[in-house]
């Protein structure tokens, strides 16, 4: 094509912007960036939405749930707090005859095992063995048994002694003491006889 | 007429606005229902564990109504009057087992229960009035009336039991003397 006017001169080259294009790229730009900004907000308000609709009645439900049990519950809980205080006033008013019952039982035991130890002793008496007196006194959970005896002879007193030194709890069975005695004749003998029994704690 | 313009900085503002105060409305509901929630299940537990425990009791309670309903015990009499009914006991058994009862004595105290059993009494609350009782009679008899002390109604504790022989007639049967002093124990008083 030629680049020449009429008169024959060159056609001056002038530089040119395109404003109108620059300024619609702009605005473009501009647009794109809001409707970027306006779609994530929407997006962003709509997820929010969904979150909030997925949990919270999922959570009011499980609240619900919970409230209504407790309800039922501390329903419950008062009518047992009802029914447990008539209970406990008779189970008071009952207690001193379970307290007296006890007792009575522990006391029946404790009479049974000291008149045990005491026959024990009585029984290990053969007939050529004679006791005088006998004092069982019981101190801190111990029986002491004291026993004054004539034996007819020392052997009677001995075997005597073996046999009522027999039996549970025996914490010490000695003869304390012998001398010669006319009970049974010339060979008898008087003796005492210790024994200590354990009968409590 | 005026095109309706959505995409501008306003629109843009407000949305942004609302998207904060939804998630924070969202947001705080779901804290607000979530500690609701956890707060009634921490109090339905805490309930739950108390009807249990009432319920322990309960069945504890119940078990004490039933027990003293199988218990034949008399509790009307009590302090010195449990004397009394000691006194009698050892009155009709001395005279089931033969042997004479020459004397009853009892104090006119009722003192702190001490066990002669333990070191420590474990019993609070229980009362002690001591007494001595004298019999007289063959052994069999005396030990007759000792061995029927289990069938006592009111709780006795044994302190000492002396058996003296006085005297031995032609045949070789002895007579004894047995002095026997018991604690009668009694709830309450003391």
């Amino acid at each position: 094509m030629l680049e020449a006017s009429s008169p024959g001169r060159g056609l001056p080259k002038t530089k040119s912007i395109n404003v109108e294009a620059n300024i619609l790229d702009g605005w473009l730009r501009e647009r794109n960036r809001l409707v970027d900004r306006v779609t994530r907000r929407v997006l962003g308000i709509i997820i929010v939405l969904l979150i909030g609709c997925a949990t919270l009645p999922k959570l009011w439900s499980m609240y619900s749930v919970a409230k209504g049990k407790d309800a039922v519950a501390s329903k419950t809980l008062a009518t047992i707090a009802t029914r447990l205080n008539a209970t406990q006033k008779a189970s008071a008013d009952a207690q001193p005859i379970l307290d007296q019952d006890s007792m009575l039982q522990e006391s029946r035991k404790k009479m049974e095992l000291a008149v045990d130890h005491v026959l024990l002793i009585l029984n290990a008496a053969p007939s050529n063995v004679a006791i005088a007196s006998l004092k069982a006194e019981v101190m801190g959970g111990e029986l002491t048994i004291q026993c004054k005896a004539d034996a007819a002879g020392s052997d009677s007193g001995r075997a005597f002694v073996d046999e009522a030194s027999k039996g549970p709890s025996t914490l010490s069975a000695l003869q304390a003491f012998t001398r010669s005695s006319d009970v049974f004749g010339d060979k008898s003998i008087a003796f005492n006889f210790v024994k200590r029994v354990k009968v409590g704690n | 007429m005026a095109q309706l313009e959505i995409y501008t900085n306003r629109v843009a503002n407000i949305l942004d606005r609302c998207l904060k105060v939804t998630g924070a409305v969202v947001v705080l509901a779901c804290l607000y229902l979530g500690f609701a929630y956890y707060r009634t299940s921490v109090k339905l537990k805490e309930t739950n564990l108390n009807i249990t425990a009432r319920n322990a009791n309960m069945r504890d309670a119940q078990h004490v109504i039933d027990h003293s309903k199988e218990v034949k015990v008399d509790i009307s009499e009590r302090g010195l009057k449990a004397v009394g009914q000691v006194q009698e006991f050892i009155e009709k058994s001395a005279e089931n087992a033969n042997c004479e009862l020459s004397e009853f004595q009892a104090g006119s105290d009722i003192l702190p229960y001490l066990s002669r059993f333990s070191r420590d009494t474990a019993q609070k609350g229980w009362g002690q009035i001591d007494a001595t009782a004298t019999l007289k009679g063959t052994l069999p008899q005396i030990v007759a009336m000792l061995q029927s002390f289990s069938g006592q109604k009111n709780p006795v504790e044994l302190d000492s039991i002396e058996l003296t022989r006085t005297v031995v007639d032609k045949s070789g049967t002895s007579t004894l003397t047995a002095k026997l002093s018991i604690r009668v124990l009694t709830k309450g008083e003391a």
